[in-house]
């Protein structure tokens, strides 16, 4: 299963934009990594077909056309960066919601069942019965989660769904997507800011630079010293995991080593 | 485990409903007490005898039941019903839960929508053409205001926004309807502030069957789309990841809601706050799922305005107050809530 896309672009008013944008994200978990305001979202906007972008999109080889709103419906979900909701739904509705497509005035016993099962598969038992409105930041992510995944989509796009967790939450979030990305044959594409966690958990990582795609390939490969110097301008040392994943050891903001670096990174920001 | 929760699934559901059932009830109930308030005593058995057994009620109590307590009774329940309801939708689409007829200044438009009418027809139409065209006026205008703010919100996202235009169109209606006041005679005056101040008194059963039909139309097409409203309530980018058309969908509604809010106040005039505190508590009882919540509220906004509807007719210290005055009694209070609870 492999989800490419091609000559993305897509400009803002305000005149930001993303320019020819060539991508794969095969392998189980992409992540998507950069700086602030290199694009990430924007991107991940286009792919989930959020907001009107010019290009070419293939699952497998077929192309999608934006046009054709049961592909996306049936087959991608679309985790939007989140804030704190004040909606006085259950849990159990929120999730119920997933299934838009296909529900009714009369919510079926199968519906319900479905419900159930993904409830069961992120351990959301406890709150089920609760409002969205009093969940905390991290069980809300998870009840967002099981609304994302329970019509099985072949597609998951989240964008930084780890900003409101603590360490502990953030690995049981990814581990959760890892098993579901292993059993159900899913590609998931995630806009991740941890690097570390990036290289842990994604089979293939894609860099982004203003606006561009600076590197992509395995983890290992481009998770390199010189790609962090040169797209977050920070100094770090490398080392490698037992699995042989790198992990990343951050120095500081780059300072003599390469002022370039820095140089570039501020204009990019601006 | 998984049972268990399915059956708390369940309950919940069941409760959901039986809260409907007791809202019927408790409309059942006002409806009937304002049956039989009024300034003339009636007994339960003249009632019943005028409602079932027409032919034997002495004329006085026919016409006392059939062209007064009904049509004022049902217009209670059906506008209060609607206000409500269009209340409730126009703060699921513009996300804000200070959103009503009222604080959009909808319903000044269409008071002033009344009074214009007036002006224009007072020396041209006659009575019966007037009774027609004021409440076209009203619903010309109440739906015109409705898409202005809507084009508002359109422009200008920001919540805030959208109810500082509501209070401005407002103001700026109010103060038409004033001016008025300097250049028309009496008689029409007494009409114009008859109008804004809103009543119950005078409806027809024609007016009541216009209001419900319009409903009748009307209802089925929101809970038709009450996933997606549902969804909506979580959040504009939630309803757009889950693939709703969220700029269709509201267009979609915000007719519907203009449409039931033009023909509730056309007949009534400028009653306030039902749009605000009925789907205040309907939230409050049974959360923002709208399949039930739409029910919820359209029962809830019937039974406060049937409520007030009885507190208007009772005398309170020997003085019987206008509808509106109790509405906003009501109302204030729970405004100075929502400001102060107000999150989105």
């Amino acid at each position: 299963m492999e989800l490419r896309a091609e000559n993305v672009n897509y400009r803002y008013a305000s005149g930001f934009q993303i320019t020819d944008i060539c991508a794969r994200f095969g392998g189980k978990i992409t992540a998507i990594i950069g700086p602030n305001g290199s694009g990430k979202s924007t991107l991940i906007k286009c792919l989930a077909n959020q907001v009107n972008w010019s290009g070419d999109l293939y699952y497998d080889d077929k192309r999608i056309r934006r046009s054709d709103k049961d592909f996306y419906l049936s087959n991608l979900s679309y985790l939007p960066q989140t804030s704190l909701m004040g909606a006085s739904v259950t849990v159990f509705e929120a999730i119920l919601l997933g299934l838009l497509n296909e529900l009714t005035m009369f919510v079926t016993k199968a519906q319900e069942r479905r419900v159930e099962d993904v409830i069961n598969a992120l351990e959301l038992g406890g709150v089920a019965h609760m409002g969205v409105d009093e969940l905390s930041g991290g069980q809300l992510q998870m009840a967002l989660l099981a609304q994302a995944i329970i019509k099985e989509p072949k597609i998951l796009m989240l964008d930084e769904p780890l900003n409101h967790l603590d360490v502990h939450k953030k690995f049981a979030f990814l581990n959760c997507i890892a098993k579901l990305t292993a059993e159900k044959e899913m590609v998931a594409i995630i806009v991740l800011h941890d690097i570390n966690l990036a290289a842990r958990y994604a089979d293939s990582v894609v860099v982004m630079q203003r606006g561009a795609v600076y590197a992509q390939g395995k983890a290992g490969d481009v998770i390199t010293k010189d790609t962090l110097c040169e797209v977050y301008a920070v100094d770090c040392e490398l080392h490698r995991s037992r699995e042989g994943r790198p992990v990343v050891e951050f120095v500081g903001i780059a300072r003599e080593m390469s002022r370039a670096c820095a140089i570039d990174y501020e204009e990019a920001a601006i | 485990m998984s049972a268990a929760r399915n059956v708390l699934y369940r309950s919940v559901t069941t409760r959901k409903l039986l809260c409907l059932v007791g809202l019927f009830a408790l409309l059942a109930l006002c409806f009937y007490q304002n049956m039989m308030t009024g300034a003339s005593s009636l007994s339960v058995r003249d009632l019943f005898t005028a409602l079932f057994q027409a032919a034997a009620a002495t004329e006085k109590i026919h016409i006392i039941v059939w062209t007064v307590r009904l049509p004022n009774a049902l217009m209670a329940i059906l506008a209060g019903a609607g206000l409500a309801v269009a209340g409730m939708e126009m703060q699921t689409i513009l996300n804000n839960s200070l959103a009503s007829p009222y604080t959009l200044g909808i319903s000044s438009a269409a008071s002033f929508g009344a009074a214009l009418s007036l002006v224009l027809g007072y020396s041209v139409l006659s009575e019966t053409l007037q009774n027609y065209i004021t409440p076209i006026f009203a619903f010309v205008f109440a739906l015109g205001s409705s898409m202005l703010v809507y084009a508002v919100g359109k422009i200008k996202k920001d919540r805030a926004t959208i109810i500082l235009a509501g209070i401005a169109m407002n103001f700026l209606f109010t103060g038409l309807n004033s001016v008025f006041s300097y250049f028309v005679p009496d008689e029409t005056l007494r009409g114009i502030t008859n109008w804004s101040y809103g009543s119950l008194v005078g409806a027809t059963l024609l007016e009541d069957a216009i209001v419900f039909a319009v409903l009748l139309v009307c209802v089925p097409l929101l809970l038709r789309e009450s996933w997606k409203l549902t969804s909506l309530s979580m959040g504009e980018q939630t309803a757009k990841a889950l693939g709703v058309d969220v700029s269709k969908l509201r267009t979609k509604m915000m007719i519907l809601v203009s449409v039931i809010t033009a023909v509730s106040v056309c007949f009534i005039g400028t009653i306030g706050f039902i749009g605000l505190v009925a789907p205040y508590i309907a939230k409050r009882i049974i959360g923002q799922e709208q399949r039930f919540y739409i029910p919820a509220a359209l029962l809830v906004g019937a039974i406060l305005l049937s409520a007030a509807s009885i507190l208007s007719k009772t005398p309170i210290f020997g003085v019987t107050f206008a509808i509106a005055l109790i509405t906003n009694m009501i109302g204030i209070p729970f405004l100075l809530i929502l400001i102060l609870q107000n999150k989105r």
